[in-house]
């Protein structure tokens, strides 16, 4: 007999009780599992997009949203004209519509754009890119949703355009996305003469904190950033990881309460059994411990469920067409470390206020009345 | 040399004095003045009608519930303190209830080892204590059984092993007997005094029967509040 069986038992008593309370903490992990991983993997897919071939980002110091940054093409040129610059290419993002579908990312992108090489052409080719007027190139997975072949007219907002070519992209923000050739996307988009960003390769990556000087000291409303120092330092992703992190946590405070009230249950049905475990020798603290300890083990049982329904819901997930190609959850094992310790916590606080009430518990009140 | 005489010189082991308790902010005065030395070794008996303050008196003195007046020590020990009811309730005392108070679901072996989970005592120790107890109270074929398993009187048996299981140098059983036939209450109260005496612990058992009182070394009457020892 020990401790820790005496804390199994009393779990085992009441499995319906401990199986709901359980249940409360899994639903916790899954969905803040389910949440975090897909924000996680979609700011992947854009970093992946921004960090395509290259080492540092150029664009306009201070904004909000990349979507909202202007680079002018003088400044774009002078950079791809540095020695210490193996390549540069300008992106001018946007965001288009069409009949079925509100919101399609565009992508203005120069003809020597490396994803065009990297990408895998469906249907024409990559020599296709930016010769026809009034062309544009789907993902592949836009091209499915909107049911469209090379050749057809597709309307983009206001306009028609004629699809030039398909072509499959590993990243699914990418896949499901439209590219234009830059000029047309500056003109389609009135921003005429700039990107967004320029994605710039450097000859010798030893060289990023000169390369960064002399952007800076070129055009001083231009900054030059590391491609892990934006990720860390773009607000954007800071905006939606608290948001994921937050929707999480909030699902956990229900798994909580589900917790708290187990336990409370749990306490107030077991009042002459803990008075008899005071008599018996059991400090409050060892009550209280065991009581804590109870709703430990629901976290245990619940976390390892939770994961389990969290995993099966991201798969079912990345198998509905609709949202194909746009989940790729990325299951970080920090992240999944902190779930855990985030359940494992809620679990815990649930437990402190019956573990409390355990603690109150008088032996001789207890024993008195049935 | 006789129990009477043996008692007279014996270490005084429980000394209650003056102690007064109510209940419901001192609307329900259960005990008004209660005194009393009880020796090492000695089986004494609270005797007196339901509600007249028997349990009252034990729970003062196990520490369970504190006095409104009067002082108890129990082994040397105040059970008010806190440091020394819980010192009280691991080394000191043992409890005996006459509902077993034995936690369901818990076979017979673990219920008396829950002590030993409380100290954190060595548990070859314990199991090797558990052992000889077990045997003696003729328990130990159903060592495995889950409680709810047992006959009442099987039950008050291993309210005793547990009891008895850290060595205490008081027992204080509340109506021991109450909730058994005559034959089983007989046989547990029998077994009581024997493991008592065996082991030189003081057993103070509060009984509202007279046989059994009679039975015990000393008695107290514990009537209108007040102890008087017959």
């Amino acid at each position: 007999m020990s401790f820790y069986k005496l804390i199994f038992v009393n779990l085992s008593r009441h499995r319906t009780r401990a199986l709901i309370g359980s249940t409360g903490i899994a639903f916790g992990v899954a969905a803040m599992l389910t949440v975090i991983s897909i924000v996680l993997g979609a700011i992947e897919m854009f970093e992946r997009i921004l960090s395509n071939d290259s080492h540092y980002l150029v664009f306009e110091r201070n904004v909000s949203d990349l979507f909202f940054s202007s680079v002018p093409d003088d400044a774009a040129e002078a950079i791809k004209s540095m020695d210490l610059v193996d390549a540069a290419y300008p992106i001018l993002f946007g965001i288009v519509s069409s009949e079925d579908t509100p919101v399609i990312t565009c992508f203005g992108i120069s003809d020597d754009d490396p994803r065009l090489d990297d990408a895998e052409w469906i249907e024409w080719n990559r020599s296709s890119f930016g010769q026809a007027d009034n062309a544009i190139y789907l993902g592949l997975r836009a091209a499915e949703f909107a049911e469209v072949e090379v050749g057809e007219g597709v309307p983009i907002g206001k306009d028609v355009f004629e699809i030039g070519g398909i072509l499959k992209l590993e990243n699914g923000f990418e896949n499901g996305g439209v590219f234009m050739p830059l000029r047309m996307a500056q003109e389609f988009f009135h921003k005429e003469g700039y990107s967004s960003i320029i994605a710039v390769k450097l000859k010798d990556t030893s060289q990023g904190p000169l390369f960064k000087e002399l952007v800076e000291r070129g055009n001083s409303d231009l900054i030059a950033l590391e491609n892990d120092e934006f990720s860390q330092s773009y607000s954007q992703f800071k905006i939606l990881s608290a948001t994921a992190w937050s929707v999480g946590i909030c699902a956990f405070l229900l798994g909580g309460m589900g917790v708290a009230n187990t336990m409370l249950m749990s306490v107030f049905s077991r009042i002459r059994e803990i008075a008899v475990l005071r008599v018996c020798g059991f400090s409050k603290t060892q009550v209280g411990i065991m009581i804590i300890g109870e709703s430990l083990v629901l976290a245990c049982f619940g976390s390892v469920l939770g994961f389990g329904l969290g995993y099966v819901a991201l798969r079912i997930m990345e198998d509905i067409p609709q949202l194909n190609g746009y989940i790729q959850p990325l299951l970080d094992p920090w992240m999944l470390v902190s779930v855990a310790i985030v359940a494992f916590v809620t679990s815990a606080g649930g437990s402190c206020y019956p573990a409390w009430r355990a603690t109150k518990i008088q032996p001789a009140d207890a024993l008195r009345y049935e | 040399m006789s129990r009477e005489i043996r008692n007279r010189f014996a270490e005084t082991i429980v000394e209650v004095a003056n102690v007064q308790k109510s209940f419901d902010e001192g609307r329900i005065p259960v005990l008004r003045d209660v005194s009393m030395n009880i020796g090492k070794g000695e089986v004494v008996a609270l005797w007196g009608s339901s509600g007249s303050g028997k349990t009252t008196l034990l729970h003062l003195m196990g520490g369970l519930d504190t006095p409104d007046v009067g002082t108890i020590r129990l082994a040397g020990l105040d059970p008010t303190n806190e440091k020394h009811r819980l010192q009280l309730r691991r080394e000191k005392v043992g409890f005996v209830f006459q509902l077993h108070n034995l936690i369901p679901d818990l076979s017979l072996r673990e219920n008396c080892l829950v002590t030993g989970v409380a100290t954190r005592a060595d548990p070859k120790q314990v199991l090797k204590r558990f052992e000889e107890l077990s045997k003696e109270l003729a328990i130990d074929h159903r060592n495995d059984r889950r409680i709810q398993e047992l006959s009442g009187g099987e039950r008050q048996r291993v309210a005793l092993c547990r009891a008895l299981m850290h060595r205490p140098v008081v027992i204080l059983a509340d109506e021991p007997t109450g909730s058994l036939d005559e034959k089983s209450g007989e046989m547990v109260f029998d077994l009581l005094k024997q493991m008592a005496r065996r082991e030189n612990t003081t057993v103070i058992m509060a009984t509202h029967e007279r046989r059994f009182a009679d039975s015990c070394d000393r008695i107290f009457q514990i009537r209108d509040g007040c102890s008087s020892e017959l």
